[in-house]
C-alpha cells in the first residue's frame, strides 16, 4: 500500500511588502527628526591681552539703560524700537562710530538684550558693553 | 539559407529580496548612532530678540543663570568664581568653544557683568547671548 504524502498547504507570509514597511519607517524617522537649533546674538569680548585703545569721544555713541528700564542715547530718552534707526543714521554720518551700551547694575537683563538687538539690527559692528557706574 | 536566430534577452532583474534587509540595516544604524544630548539646565525665560543667529551646537557651552541667582554649567550648580576654571578646561579641550549665555530675562545686569568678567579672565571671548527668536516685524 502506497503511503500518500500529506499535502500541506503553503504557509508563507508574504514578504514582498516588508521592504516597503521598512522604508516607510525610515522615511518617517528621517522626516520627523528635527535637530533643535539655538539662536543667539554673537559678541566677541575684549580679552585681557587686547590693546586698550583710546577712542575719540566724537566716535562714541553712548546708550545708557537705567534700572527702571528707560534708555538714553547721549542723555536723551529714547523708546527702544526707535534705537535702530537712530544708530543707523549715526553710523551713516560716522562709519567709525563705536556704540557703547552702558547698563545700570540693577537693570533687568532683557533691557540690555533689547538694546543690543536693536544695535545689531542696525548692522553696527563696533559694539562695547559695560556696566554703568554713575 | 540564413536562419534568423532569436536573440535571447538575459533576465536583467535586480534582486529585490534583500532590500528589506538593507532598509532595516539603515534604520537600525540610525537608531543606534543617534545620541540625544540632554541638558536640563535651569528654568530660565530667555529674552526675545530679532537679531538672533544660529549657534553651532557642537562647540556650545551653556551658562545658565536663573532669577534666584543659581548658576549652572553642564547641569552642575556652581558659584560665580568657578566659571573661570571650568571655562579654562573647556577651552583646552576645544579652542573654538562658544559660550552660550542663557540668562533669565529678569536677572540684574550686575550678574551678567560678573559672568562676562569671569569669561574674559578665562579668555573665553567667543560668546553669544542666547535668545528666544522673535519674528521680525512683529
Amino acid at each position: 500500500m502506497a503511503i500518500r504524502k500529506s499535502q500541506r498547504p503553503q504557509e508563507d507570509i508574504s514578504q514582498s511588502s516588508l521592504s516597503d514597511i521598512a522604508f516607510l519607517l525610515l522615511v518617517f524617522f528621517i522626516a520627523t527628526t528635527i535637530f533643535p537649533t539655538e539662536k543667539g546674538i554673537p559678541l566677541i569680548l575684549p580679552g585681557s591681552t587686547s590693546v586698550k585703545k583710546q577712542i575719540n569721544r566724537k566716535n562714541v555713541m553712548v546708550i545708557t539703560c537705567d534700572q527702571s528700564g528707560a534708555v538714553f542715547i547721549d542723555d536723551q530718552q529714547f523708546a527702544v524700537p526707535l534705537i535702530e534707526d537712530e544708530v543707523r543714521n549715526r553710523i551713516k554720518e560716522n562709519p567709525n562710530l563705536v556704540i557703547s551700551i552702558e547698563t545700570h547694575p540693577e537693570a533687568r537683563y532683557d533691557i540690555m538684550v533689547d538694546v543690543l538687538d536693536e544695535v545689531k539690527l542696525a548692522d553696527a559692528e563696533r559694539i562695547s558693553i559695560k556696566m554703568f557706574r554713575g | 539559407m540564413a536562419r534568423f536566430t532569436r536573440t535571447v534577452h538575459s533576465d536583467s532583474n535586480i534582486p529585490t529580496g534583500s532590500m528589506a534587509d538593507i532598509a532595516f540595516l539603515l534604520l537600525i544604524f540610525f537608531i543606534v548612532t543617534t545620541i540625544f544630548r540632554m541638558e536640563d539646565g535651569l528654568n530660565v525665560i530667555l529674552p526675545r530678540a530679532e537679531a538672533g543667529q544660529k549657534l553651532p551646537r557642537q562647540q556650545l557651552v551653556n551658562i545658565y543663570i536663573d532669577l534666584r541667582g543659581d548658576i549652572s554649567i553642564d547641569d552642575n550648580l556652581i558659584r560665580m568664581t568657578d566659571i573661570e576654571p571650568i571655562l579654562v578646561t573647556k577651552l583646552q579641550e576645544n579652542s573654538s568653544t562658544v559660550v552660550g549665555l542663557k540668562f533669565d530675562e529678569g536677572v540684574p545686569y550686575k550678574w551678567v557683568h560678573d559672568c562676562l568678567d569671569q569669561m574674559k579672565r578665562a579668555n573665553a571671548l567667543n560668546t553669544a547671548f542666547t535668545v528666544e527668536p522673535e519674528k521680525s516685524g512683529s
